[in-house]
């Protein structure tokens, strides 16, 4: 899926192309914003993530600019957020709105439901480390061939782990990513979503996969 | 202006005119005794006397009576001047000048102040919405590259968005003209979203949620909702003993909606409970154990009172503080 990102701050654009590169996604943008929008439908993406405060032209022109010939969807991103500008951007044709300072996650979270409402197809986001395949939206874990289901607690610890590649990940960053996921658990559910995991890992046969890090936090 | 009011003022010529009259008539009398005669020329000379006062009467009143009429009416007194046409006697003329001039003065400078004031308001949006730029690249950076320093530095972000929020809400709260945007949403959704935003310094002070029939729905503005919840909790973050215990739970009440806010932090001293929502207020707890701007729980206020909505609180010292928001089903906003 390729995602074209309208963005002046060179540095949030280097770190979105960075993130979302990680989960599979192409990432292209252009530098010069008086002819954005051609670029922009040249290269044919799937999505468009616009920032409203742009050099030359505002966010909205370029918009409608689009809408004139693509209906691509559009992910309105910006730091003004008034009902205003979040009404205008709606009515001009964007399909979401994001304000910033935003989370990468929910970033995400947004980008995954407005790409499944306009191609209606669950493409699979998959991510592997160390010969363990997590199928992200079938909530799977595949091991030589072995399948086990995950509930949603896990398949997000587990997906945060994989995407730190054997980094150390904090016990209060898990909490954090789960919480986010609008489960507010405690240290003590915590500990079991932990150990469930450890043993739905083992029984696939990845004994000593999930680490335990005493003070620090867990690795894969 | 009354007749006798205006008498009053008269009193020492009125006085001096019948003094005249009787000397004169004395004097008529002594040297021509008859009576009728004296008669006739004091009444000649009252009637002379009394015509121009009425007639003075007569147009100080219509004009009292109309300057009165049109304060009364007009609600931004300092344009009087503007309305009242300029009397046709001189000392109302004075008057009338210098009122035109002091007004005039006045109003130019209510003129400037509200422009400095909406230009400041300005700024403050544009200033917040440029430095959220900044924050998000921070973020964005933060998240890609995990550092052992990663959460600390992502807390004291957290700090720096809520104070920037405030920044927000204070310059909006203060405007006249408002963007609200109300609508019907579950109290679980503010609920959680006010959570989510906090949820990384909740979790490091070992904070546990508990919820209770948040399914309740609301009529208000869930963005200005969100961020006055997010002020309570990140008080209960701030004062609190032990781990944190945060609890939501909503309830139906004659006319409206409850949502009780509690925690089991270090309580509010009742000598301070009566000011905790006045501007700058810090009260003990401020002083002794986290720095406090008192800015928070005065913006909660003001934000409900714009939405029509009431916040009270109970507290019991070192047990833990209850905040009320009410929702009443009828809304009434724009005072």
């Amino acid at each position: 899926m390729k995602i074209f990102i309208i963005e002046d701050d060179p540095i949030i654009r280097k770190e979105l192309f960075n993130f979302l590169e990680k989960y599979g996604y192409e990432c292209m943008s252009g530098d010069d914003f008086t002819n954005i929008v051609e670029d922009a439908l040249q290269s044919m993406p799937h999505l468009i993530i616009l920032d409203l405060n742009l050099p030359y032209q505002d966010g909205f022109q370029v918009c409608r600019e689009i809408r004139k010939s693509s209906s691509v969807p559009i992910i309105i991103v910006t730091s003004r957020d008034t009902s205003f500008d979040e009404l205008l951007s709606l009515q001009i044709g964007a399909d979401d709105f994001i304000t910033k300072p935003y989370d990468l996650q929910i970033l995400l979270a947004h980008i995954q439901a407005v790409l499944k409402r306009t191609y209606e197809i669950s493409k699979s986001v998959i991510l592997t480390y160390k010969d363990l395949t997590l199928e992200v939206l079938k909530s799977k874990a595949i091991y030589n061939g072995t399948e086990i289901e995950l509930t949603k607690n896990e398949l997000c610890i587990l997906r945060l782990l994989m995407l730190n590649k054997g980094n150390v990940v904090s016990r209060d960053e898990i909490m954090n990513d789960l919480w986010q996921n609008g489960d507010f658990v405690d240290e003590n559910t915590l500990n079991v979503n932990i150990s469930r995991l450890r043993r739905k890992l083992e029984s696939i046969g990845l004994k000593k996969y999930l680490l335990t890090k005493r003070g620090q936090g867990y690795q894969l | 202006m009354s007749l006798i009011e205006f008498f009053k003022e008269k009193q020492l010529s009125i006085f001096l005119h019948f003094l005249s009259l009787l000397i004169i008539s004395s004097i008529l009398y002594l040297y021509n005794e008859n009576g009728s005669l004296v008669i006739v020329i004091d009444l000649i000379l009252l009637f002379f006397f009394f015509i121009p006062l009425g007639v003075k009467y007569y147009q100080l009143k219509n004009y009292y009576d109309e300057i009165k009429n049109i304060s009364k009416q007009i609600k931004e007194k300092t344009y009087i001047a503007d309305i009242v046409e300029e009397p046709p006697f001189f000392s109302g003329k004075f008057f009338y000048n210098i009122l035109n001039e002091a007004t005039k003065n006045m109003n130019d400078c209510i003129f400037s102040l509200k422009n400095a004031q909406r230009d400041y308001t300005d700024y403050i949006e544009l200033w917040v919405h440029e430095i959220k730029t900044p924050i998000t690249a921070l973020k964005l950076i933060i998240s890609n590259h995990k550092a052992f320093e990663s959460t600390l530095i992502q807390e004291e972000l957290l700090k720096i968005e809520g104070y920037v929020e405030q920044a927000l809400y204070y310059a909006r709260s203060s405007t006249l003209n408002q963007d609200y945007r109300i609508e019907t949403f579950t109290l679980d959704k503010v609920v959680n979203l006010a959570i989510k935003s906090l949820s990384l310094s909740i979790i490091r002070a070992n904070g546990s949620i508990h919820k209770d029939n948040l399914d309740l729905r609301v009529t208000s503005d869930s963005k200005w909702i969100v961020f006055i919840l997010k002020q309570l909790i990140d008080n209960a973050i701030k004062y609190r003993h032990n781990s944190l215990k945060l609890s939501f739970i909503a309830k139906k009440v004659e006319s409206g909606t409850l949502l009780l806010v509690s925690d089991n932090g270090i309580g509010i001293a009742a000598a301070d409970i009566e000011r905790i929502f006045k501007r700058g207020f810090t009260g003990i707890n401020g002083r002794n154990y986290v720095k406090s701007t008192g800015m928070g729980l005065y913006l909660c206020e003001t934000l409900c009172q714009k939405l029509g909505l009431r916040i009270s609180v109970d507290s019991q010292e070192s047990i833990g503080t209850t905040f009320k928001i009410y929702f009443p089903d009828k809304l009434r906003i724009f005072q």
